[in-house]
């Protein structure tokens, strides 16, 4: 039954590349990272009972958990900047503001 | 047999709320997913014995990631920017999703081996907390001084994007 946990991380991880892969929106997009990163770390969380030490696992799991906050609380302020200043949130639209942007 | 249904009840969640937040146009919906498949997944680590790590979890991603994106871009640009317009379907990113998919389906279950629901111990956050101001303390130094450095980037970003 533990397998459930294991299809539950790969559609996870599936959802996200496909959010990264088809969405042009900024915020969308760092939505869909933030379900492959957490993919990554219930199948971490998964593989405990094979750890050496589990509360070192557990550990590295929790400070992966505020590297993704930290990812996506950037993210958004970066998205949110972007959408007021350029009335867009499109990734193609501002990659080519390369150059472009006033310093 | 408890365990069973609620795993599965959790992953069923997982599932929807993932796919809604993908699939969703409006960033409002997408959100919603997103907050609940993070439910969900809490749900998974409690079936896994790790309630504490769970409740972390919960709060993070529930209680500030999804709550700080709803307030942070809905409340800050119009409702046009936040939803996409419909654009055909892209079998291309549709391909590498199903790839993604089967790889990592395939490797996880070639990894978990002879794991059952019944190998996973719970881990107390005294254990975890000895950790962390233990042998781990320069890690958490490390991602102290990044979600500090995150913080104020945010505040930054969002305080010099006004003034402009």
């Amino acid at each position: 039954m533990i397998e459930l946990a294991v299809v539950a991380a790969a559609f996870m991880a599936a959802a996200g590349i496909y959010g990264l892969l088809s969405r042009r929106n900024l915020a969308f997009v760092v939505l869909s990272l933030e379900l492959i990163f957490n993919a990554g770390i219930l199948l971490l969380v998964l593989l405990l009972p094979s750890a050496t030490n589990q509360a070192d696992t557990v550990s590295a799991a929790l400070l992966l958990l505020a590297v993704g906050a930290a990812e996506v609380a950037f993210g958004f302020a970066l998205a949110v900047v972007l959408a007021r200043k350029y009335r867009t949130s499109d990734i193609l639209v501002l990659t080519q503001l390369e150059g472009k942007v006033e310093r | 047999m408890i365990e069973n249904v609620t795993l599965l009840i959790a992953t069923a969640g997982l599932i929807v709320g993932s796919a809604y937040a993908v699939a969703s146009r409006k960033l409002f919906k997408a959100v919603l997913g997103f907050a609940v498949s993070m439910l969900f997944l809490g749900g998974i680590y409690f079936v896994l014995n790790q309630r504490f790590f769970a409740l972390i979890h919960i709060i993070v991603y529930v209680g500030g990631v999804a709550v700080m994106a709803l307030f942070a871009y809905i409340t800050s640009i119009s409702a046009e920017e936040v939803e996409e317009s419909a654009r055909p379907f892209n079998w291309l990113a549709f391909m590498a999703a199903a790839a993604t998919f089967v790889l990592l389906l395939a490797a996880g279950l070639k990894m978990l081996g002879g794991i059952s629901l019944n190998s996973y111990k719970p881990i107390s956050a005294f254990l975890v907390g000895r950790v962390l101001l233990g042998s781990r303390l320069f890690e958490f130094e490390v991602v102290s001084v990044l979600l500090l450095v995150a913080l104020l980037a945010s505040i930054a970003i969002a305080v010099g994007g006004k003034k402009e």
